[in-house]
C-alpha cells in the first residue's frame, strides 16, 4: 500500500492525454476486430441456416416421397435402386427450392463436402451432407459416416448427417436426420 | 510489514485499548449487534434496522448488496431475452424472474418511501415524503418499476418495454454515486494518473469506488470464463455463438483498458518508479502477465486468422481465471515457495528425469522384440514411463516380458519416491512459509501493541493478515496475553517511554514512587560529602536541584 503525494497540478498533462489517446486507440482496435469477429460469425450463422434449411427440407420429404405420385420425382424413393439416386434430386433441389443458397463466404451456391479440413480455407461455408451407414451390432462404432455422393441411391430410407464448415473451416454439426 | 497510510484528511482514529479487548472483538467476530433500541418508535426502529447507514452491523449493507446484484441479474435477463433460442423456451421462467425482481424492487420502494421521515437527508423537509418522491434516487427508483405497470393499462411496445426495463440498471448509481463522490473528495488535489493508480491499485485514496472497481473486473472474469466453458458445449454455443463473440469482444475492451490502466498508473507504486523501467518490471509482474494473456489470444486470432489457425489460442482464454488470483494471496505465497525451494525442485525434477528415460530405455531394450508396436523406439516408451513412475497406470501399454516385468516393479517402487518428493516438498515448504509469515505478523502484532493500543489502520490489517494465515482466536489471544504480560514487566522495568507513563495516572504515581526511591537509595548509598564537591566542580546541578538534594538527604 502506498501513499503519494498530492502534485499541485491536477489537470491532465500531456502524458495523461497520451495514454488517453492509447486507450481510445486500444478500444478502437478491439472495436474493429470485434466487428470482424462478429462478421464471420454472422456468416458462419448464414451458413448454418442453409445447413438448417436443407435439413428441414430433407426432414419434411422423407414422410412424403415413398408415397405414390410423390410430386419430385426426382427425390422419390421406392423406386429402382438404379435410377433413383441422389444426383438428380440434389440437382432438382440446386434448380429449384435451393437456387437461391448462397454460400455467405463467398456468394457462389455451396459445395457439398465430405468434411472440413481446418487447414484448407476454401471449404468455408461449404455444406459437410454425409451418409450414415450402421455398423453391425457389437461394433465399436454405431455407423460409418461418408460423403453422399451423385450415385448413391435414394429408394430407401437414408440416415443423414448435415454440418457446415464454419470461418476457420471447422466443422459446425447441424443435425442427424432421417431422409 | 507496513500499516496502511490514511489520506490527510482522515478524522480521527479510534483507538483500542489492548488491555481490555478480547481476540473476536479485534477480528471482527464478536457480532454483539447493532446498538439499535426498541425502545423507539416502530418507524425509527425499522429505519435503523434497515437503513440507517450509520449503524454498524444492521441490515443496510446486506439490502443494498443483493438489491445492486438483483439489478445485475435484471441485466443480463435482459440481454438473454435477446436471444430468441433462449427466450423462447423459457419465457415463463424469464417473466416469473421479471415479477419477482419487480416485487423486490417496490417492497425496497415502498419502505424507503415509509421511512423517508426518518432519513437525515429528507427529516428536516417540510414534507419528508414528498422530498424523497421528487429525489434523484427515488426517482430512478420509480422509473425502474413503472414499466411494469404501465403495461397492464396501456399496450407498450416490446422493444419499448425492454428499453425502459434497462432503467433499472440506473439504480445502481444509488451505489456508484456515493462511491464516486468519495473517491473524489479522497483525490481532492490529485493528478490524473494519481486517481487512475487509486482506481486500479490497493490505496487509501481507492475508497469504495476501487472495491465496486474490483468486483466489476471480477464479475467479468467469472463471466468471460464461464462462456469460454459454455462455448464448448456444442448445443449451447450452436445457439447462441454471436452473443459469444460480442461477449467476448467487451470482455476484452474491459480487460484492455484495465491493462492500460495498470500499466500506466503503476509508476505511483514505490517499487516500480521509472516511466520505462517501472512500467517494464509491472509489465513483468506474473499478474500482469496474466492480464496479458487474458486479452492477447482475442487480438492474434482475429488478426492472423488469415495467415495462422490460431483457435486453439481460444483455451487460453481461460487463463482470465487467474486475474483472480490478484485478490488472492495464496498464489503469492506458492510462487515464493518454488522460488525458494527452487534448487531443491530442479534436482528432484532432475533426478525424475533421469528416471524417466532410464524406464523408457530399460523398457525398449526389454519389450520392443516382444512388443515392436508399443515400445517401437525409446521416445514413444517415455510416456509408458511416465506413466508407471507418475503410478497412473492406465494399462494401455504394459509389459509382458518376465524381465521387463521384474524392471517395471522396481522401477515403479522407486518412482512412488522419486515422484513424490517434489509435492512433499512444496506441501512442507508451503507449511513452512506459512509459519514464517505467521510469525512474522505476530511480531508486528508485537510492535504494533507496545504502545498499550490499536489504531483502525491496525485493525484492519490485523483482520485482513488474520484471515490470510489462518490465525486463530487462541492464537490472538495467547498473543495478547503474551504482549500484555511484556508491558507489565516493562513497567516493571520502567522501560516505557515517559509519555505513555503520563498518560496513566495510576503508573504515573507508581513510577513517580520508584524515582523517589531510587534517589533515596542514591542518597545512602553514595558518599555525600564527594557528591557535593563533584556536582560544585563540575557545576553541573542547579542551586534549586542541590536544594532538593540535600532536603532528601536530611530527610533520612
Amino acid at each position: 500500500m502506498t501513499k503519494t503525494p498530492a502534485h499541485p497540478g491536477t489537470s491532465p498533462t500531456f502524458a495523461d492525454w497520451i495514454f488517453i489517446a492509447i486507450v481510445i486507440a486500444a478500444l478502437g482496435l478491439v472495436a474493429y476486430l470485434g466487428e470482424i469477429a462478429y462478421e464471420h460469425a454472422q456468416q458462419t450463422e448464414k451458413s448454418k441456416r442453409n445447413g438448417e434449411a436443407m435439413a428441414a427440407w430433407l426432414t419434411e420429404a422423407s414422410a412424403q416421397r415413398f408415397e405414390a405420385n410423390y410430386k419430385i420425382p426426382a427425390c422419390a424413393g421406392g423406386g429402382d435402386a438404379k435410377t433413383s439416386l441422389w444426383g438428380a434430386c440434389l440437382e432438382h433441389l440446386l434448380a429449384n427450392d435451393f437456387k437461391d443458397m448462397r454460400n455467405p463466404f463467398k456468394g457462389v451456391a455451396p459445395q457439398f463436402i465430405e468434411q472440413c479440413n481446418p487447414a484448407d480455407k476454401s471449404l468455408t461455408g461449404e455444406i459437410v451432407l454425409l451418409k450414415m451407414t450402421p455398423t453391425p451390432a457389437g461394433s465399436a462404432v454405431s455407423s460409418i459416416n461418408s460423403k453422399l455422393v451423385a450415385e448413391d441411391s435414394i429408394d430407401q430410407k437414408l440416415q443423414l448427417s448435415i454440418g457446415i464448415c464454419d470461418k476457420g473451416a471447422y466443422l459446425v454439426k447441424i443435425a442427424d436426420f432421417e431422409f | 510489514m507496513a500499516t496502511p497510510n490514511t489520506p490527510n484528511n482522515a478524522a480521527p482514529q479510534k483507538l483500542i485499548d489492548i488491555d481490555s479487548v478480547h481476540a473476536k472483538e479485534l477480528l471482527g467476530l464478536e457480532n454483539a449487534g447493532p446498538q439499535i433500541s426498541t425502545d423507539q418508535p416502530l418507524r425509527k426502529w425499522l429505519y435503523d434496522w434497515t437503513l440507517n447507514p450509520n449503524i454498524p452491523g444492521n441490515f443496510q449493507k446486506s439490502i443494498d448488496s443483493w438489491v445492486g446484484i438483483l439489478i445485475v441479474a435484471n441485466l443480463f435477463a435482459l440481454v438473454l431475452e435477446h436471444v430468441p433460442a433462449l427466450f423462447e423456451p423459457n419465457k415463463q421462467l424469464f417473466h416469473y424472474f421479471d415479477v419477482f425482481s419487480i416485487a423486490i424492487f417496490v417492497m425496497e420502494y415502498a419502505l424507503r418511501f415509509y421511512l423517508a421521515p426518518e432519513d437525515e437527508e429528507f427529516q428536516k423537509k417540510r414534507s419528508p415524503r414528498t422530498a424523497y418522491f421528487f429525489s434523484p434516487f427515488a426517482i430512478i427508483d420509480l422509473l425502474a418499476i413503472a414499466p411494469f405497470f404501465l403495461q397492464a393499462f396501456i399496450p407498450i411496445d416490446l422493444r419499448a418495454l425492454r428499453f425502459l426495463r434497462l432503467l433499472r440498471i440506473l439504480k445502481l448509481f444509488r451505489i456508484i454515486i456515493p462511491a464516486v463522490k468519495e473517491f473524489s473528495e479522497l483525490n481532492k488535489g490529485r493528478t490524473f494518473r494519481q486517481k487512475i493508480h487509486a482506481l486500479v491499485f490497493v490505496s487509501p485514496y481507492g475508497g469504495k469506488l476501487q472495491s465496486i472497481f474490483d468486483t466489476f473486473i471480477g464479475v467479468w472474469v467469472i463471466i468471460s470464463v464461464l462462456a469460454v466453458v459454455l462455448e464448448s458445449i456444442h448445443s449451447v454455443s450452436y445457439l447462441i455463438n454471436v452473443e459469444f463473440v460480442i461477449l467476448d469482444t467487451i470482455a476484452v475492451a474491459i480487460f484492455t483498458v484495465e491493462y492500460l490502466m495498470r500499466i500506466y498508473a503503476c509508476v505511483e507504486e514505490p517499487r516500480y518508479h521509472g516511466a520505462f523501467m517501472g512500467r517494464f518490471r509491472q509489465a513483468r509482474n506474473t499478474a500482469t502477465i496474466i492480464d496479458l494473456l487474458a486479452i492477447l489470444p482475442f487480438f492474434l486470432e482475429v488478426l492472423l486468422s488469415s495467415v495462422l489457425d490460431l483457435r486453439f489460442l481460444r483455451t487460453f482464454r481461460l487463463a482470465r481465471l487467474l486475474k483472480l488470483t490478484r485478490y488472492n494471496d495464496s498464489t503469492k505465497i506458492l510462487t515464493t515457495v518454488i522460488a525458494r525451494e527452487w534448487p531443491v525442485i530442479s534436482a528432484s525434477a532432475f533426478i525424475m528425469i533421469l528416471m524417466v528415460i532410464m524406464t523408457a530405455s530399460l523398457g525398449y531394450v526389454f519389450e520392443h522384440e516382444a512388443q515392436p508396436e508399443k515400445f517401437d523406439n525409446i521416445p514413444n516408451s517415455v510416456y509408458w514411463a511416465v506413466i508407471t513412475l507418475a503410478s497412473v497406470g492406465y494399462g494401455d501399454i504394459s509389459p509382458i516380458t518376465p524381465i521387463g516385468r521384474f524392471m517395471t516393479v522396481v522401477m515403479a517402487l522407486l518412482g512412488i519416491g522419486i515422484f513424490a518428493i517434489p509435492a512433499a516438498l512444496l506441501a512442507s515448504a508451503f507449511g513452512d512459509q506459512l509459519h514464517k509469515e505467521r510469525e512474522m505478523l505476530k511480531k508486528n502484532l508485537r510492535d504494533m501493541m507496545k504502545d498499550g493500543h490499536l489504531d483502525e489502520n491496525e485493525i484492519q490489517l490485523l483482520r485482513t493478515e488474520a484471515k490470510r494465515l489462518h490465525i486463530t482466536i487462541e492464537e490472538l489471544n495467547a498473543l495478547l496475553e503474551h504482549v500484555h504480560d511484556e508491558r507489565l514487566h516493562a513497567q516493571q522495568r520502567s522501560i516505557l517511554p515517559l509519555h505513555v507513563i503520563a498518560e496513566r495516572p495510576a503508573q504515573a504515581v507508581e513510577h513517580y514512587k520508584m524515582l523517589l526511591s531510587q534517589i533515596n537509595q542514591l542518597a545512602l548509598m553514595t558518599d555525600a560529602v564527594k557528591f557535593e564537591q563533584a556536582a560544585k566542580a563540575s557545576e553541573n546541578l542547579s542551586p534549586k536541584e542541590m536544594a532538593l538534594w540535600q532536603q532528601i538527604k536530611s530527610s533520612q
